[in-house]
């Protein structure tokens, strides 16, 4: 796959932890994915070390460390605006026991004596096709489940056999929130004199990236499709300093992390693609919550930074997004923040139990293979 | 056949126009396709026609949603009723996949079992298996705590289409337990076009000196909601919710659009949209709707150069037989050409047979982990239940 050259000081999953944290899944039609997971009080499950080996391919590192890192939730009558990853936490307590009923056809990951984890193969459907010839994917997935107050998130990581990463948080459980009435401009009647308050929940990741085991050189670049020469050609743009950048429907604006050294066979840097695919319901908060400001972030690492806002240690460290972006260099280190917004207008259907509702973002390798490493079947 | 019972519809105004026009019976016409009907053990059904179209390839028709103790129809058609592709570089001359190509006929991709992994395979006229029906179970629904927890299913139903001897298109159609319709194109096949790396078009993917070019394409979605009984009586509404000065609280507006008309999606308002039917209600006396939920904003708005029906993400229009594709439709007979001109003349829309026109915006940028065969990449959207039943039927 990439340069046999390049010689990696990074550590892989199974040296990074011990057997109990490691996660090992080699997908049926190839395509391997190592990384360690850990738990914390206010992240739940996080991954770390997480590393791809394509079909006939090496094992590289992807991400050094990766976490949800905010879930907000401010509701449209300004009665509540929850931070339910800092102040209440998606760990301890709060993280769910699963049984095997809840994870069909897959195994459950122990901590501390309780099932927290939920480990797949799930069929993906067609993974590629020319005319007659086609093959069936696969990815391994994963998801734990935090109730916080009357919600239940389900953060899912999905790795797909291509090296495409899904990541995604379902919400479920019960409305959190009503008013009584028959009509309201701050939520919706989903009983007679009942309304289900209105309101948006702001996602946010935290992605340590460190492409092929060395995070000091990695570039991020932006894409924009601009007009010229009568048709759409692709701009460039590297990021040099901590930014926050949003979403541009008219240039379909698009971001990779780029490794500097590494290229493959066509010359071209390997990187993955950010995708924020659901963006569509984007939301700019108050003043006062500036890290809704923006669709995605990119920060020097540091250990303090934790999370999307509400950070503890305000004291040393800075307390959300919109003040870890202050124009440090990345020439270092970098962090991706990508985030996501779901607005819920509550329905009768949201009660008694509410069905789960996907929001999500994709990573998608860039020039990380040579060519497509599941087509090898019928070449 | 729902063509045909639309065209007598003037007719049957003159017959009962002495009646009230919307309590004409509306008898379900007959499928020539394949009725399928499929169950869930939670008594939830889907019905539906499954019909074939040279043009549009995989057509719906007459999809009908059974909760626990009704059945009414959500949809009287639906299917992609255009796919104009356009490369990066601007060099050739669009692609109207749907109206010129054309996703049916011997575009239809024969398929095997292997294709369809536990499903069921239908044929089209000639006897050839070009339709994969399958269900799977075992997805989350909901859990609450250690209180409730319930999985439910969905039902696919798909054909793939190979438009172009490099161009594969699948066209599928989930349909989930919880009353969620979800239409999805795939795109599959080898990546079709390169040229001279110098002309500075696309991207290098691999060791020659030949650039893939990128394309975008336009996805012309026709929803033909005819919603409960009467297909004659349908609402659009357009809802928003305008932040306070402060931006600590939102204010929520409904809107119901009276004249045929073009929206634009706009996060700042939230816009969405929904289909209400005229007089049918759920339990607790709400109005039964389903609304639109759109999806792949970031790519929304990408150089439409002289293609003014890109112009706007949603088109309403009142139901006219001849107005089939959202673009390079058919003029013959007087009829308009695109979603543009279908709304020109601005006919009333509140309470009538309602079609909505969805725009969709696909980029593909080229790498070399799709060379040369692409994985096969998804775009899709949601058509969600809101209020359709008093609480949640599982």
């Amino acid at each position: 796959m990439c340069s046999a050259v390049y010689v990696s000081n990074s550590v892989i999953a199974d040296e990074a932890c011990s057997a109990a944290y490691t996660i090992d899944t080699s997908l049926p039609n190839g395509g391997r994915w190592t990384l360690c997971w850990e738990h914390s009080l206010q992240n739940g499950i996080s991954f770390h070390h997480i590393a791809y080996q394509a079909k006939n391919g090496t094992t590289q590192d992807i991400l050094y460390r990766a976490e949800l890192a905010q879930v907000h939730v401010p509701y449209d009558d300004n009665g509540a605006r929850y931070h339910d990853i800092s102040d209440y936490g998606f760990g301890d307590g709060n993280l769910l026991g699963l049984n095997e009923k809840e994870c069909p056809n897959g195994q459950l990951i122990s901590y501390a004596g309780k099932p927290v984890i939920c480990q797949q193969v799930l069929s993906r459907g067609e993974a590629f096709r020319y005319q007659e010839k086609s093959a069936q994917g696969y990815k391994l997935s994963l998801f734990s489940i935090s109730q916080i107050g009357s919600y239940n998130y389900v953060p899912r990581w999905e790795f797909f056999d291509n090296g495409t990463i899904e990541l995604s948080v379902g919400a479920t459980g019960a409305l959190q929130r009503f008013t009584t009435g028959s009509q309201s401009t701050q939520g919706w009647p989903i009983a007679p004199d009942k309304i289900g308050v209105s309101h948006l929940h702001n996602f946010f990741w935290r992605l340590d990236f460190d492409l092929a085991g060395n995070g000091a050189n990695d570039v991020i670049e932006e894409i924009n499709f601009v007009r010229d020469d009568g048709g759409l050609k692709t701009k460039y743009e590297p990021i040099l300093l901590e930014a926050g950048r949003d979403v541009n429907p008219q240039t379909m604006r698009t971001w990779i992390v780029t490794d500097k050294n590494l290229r493959n066979k066509a010359n071209s840097p390997i990187a993955y693609e950010i995708q924020l695919y659901q963006a569509g319901q984007r939301d700019v908060g108050p003043d006062e919550e500036a890290f809704t400001k923006y669709d995605i972030y990119f920060t020097k690492a540091k250990d303090c930074e934790r999370f999307a806002s509400h950070n503890g240690g305000a004291d040393y460290c800075a307390k959300d997004l919109s003040t870890y972006i202050n124009d440090e260099s990345l020439e270092d280190d970098i962090i991706v923040w990508p985030t996501t917004t779901f607005y819920h207008i509550p329905r009768a259907e949201d009660a008694p139990n509410m069905n789960v509702h996907w929001s999500g973002i994709r990573l998608k390798p860039f020039d990380w293979h040579n060519s497509n490493p599941l087509a090898s079947a019928i070449r | 056949m729902i063509f045909l019972t639309k065209k007598f519809l003037p007719l049957l105004i003159v017959l009962c126009c002495s009646t009230n026009l919307y309590a004409a019976p509306n008898p379900s016409p007959a499928c020539n396709g394949n009725a399928i009907k499929t169950h869930f053990s939670s008594g939830i059904a889907w019905s539906m026609c499954l019909d074939l179209d040279r043009q549009a390839g995989l057509v719906l028709k007459q999809l009908k949603l059974t909760t626990l103790h009704s059945e009414r129809r959500v949809l009287g058609q639906a299917n992609l009723a255009q796919l104009e592709t356009v490369f990066d570089d601007n060099k050739s001359p669009s692609a109207f996949m749907v109206t010129r190509e054309g996703l049916g006929a011997d575009k239809l991709l024969s398929l095997t079992d292997k294709d369809c992994p536990n499903g069921q395979l239908y044929p089209d006229s000639n006897g050839r298996n070009v339709i994969c029906t399958r269900s799977q179970a075992g997805e989350l629904l909901y859990k609450y705590a250690y209180q409730a927890y319930r999985q439910a299913s969905f039902f696919e139903v798909f054909s793939i289409s190979q438009a172009t001897s490099l161009q594969t298109y699948t066209q599928r159609w989930r349909f989930y337990e919880n009353g969620i319709i979800e239409p999805a194109l795939g795109f599959s096949g080898k990546l079709p076009r390169f040229s001279e790396a110098h002309l500075g078009f696309g991207r290098v993917i691999n060791e020659s000196n030949q650039s893939a070019i990128g394309f975008s394409s336009y996805l012309g979605w026709r929803l033909d909601f005819d919603l409960g009984r009467s297909p004659n009586n349908d609402i659009a509404e357009e809802i928003t919710s305008t932040p306070s000065q402060s931006r600590r609280h939102k204010s929520l507006k409904t809107e119901i659009l009276q004249q045929e008309t073009s929206r634009n999606l706009n996060p700042e308002l939230k816009t969405s949209w929904r289909i209400k039917d005229g007089d049918e209600t759920n339990d607790s006396g709400q109005t039964i709707s389903y609304e639109i939920i759109p999806s792949n904003y970031y790519q929304s708005l990408g150089g439409f150069r002289g293609r003014p029906w890109l112009k706007s993400d949603m088109y309403f229009t009142r139901y006219k037989a001849c107005e089939q594709y959202a673009s390079d439709n058919k003029t013959t007979n007087n009829c308009a050409r695109n979603v543009l001109q279908y709304i020109e003349n601005k006919e009333n829309i509140d309470k009538s047979d309602l079609v909505v026109w969805y725009k969709q915006g696909y980029h593909y940028l080229p790498r070399s982990d799709d060379s040369d065969y692409m994985s096969t990449d998804w775009v899709s959207f949601q058509l969600v239940p809101r209020d359709w039943t008093a609480h949640n039927p599982l």
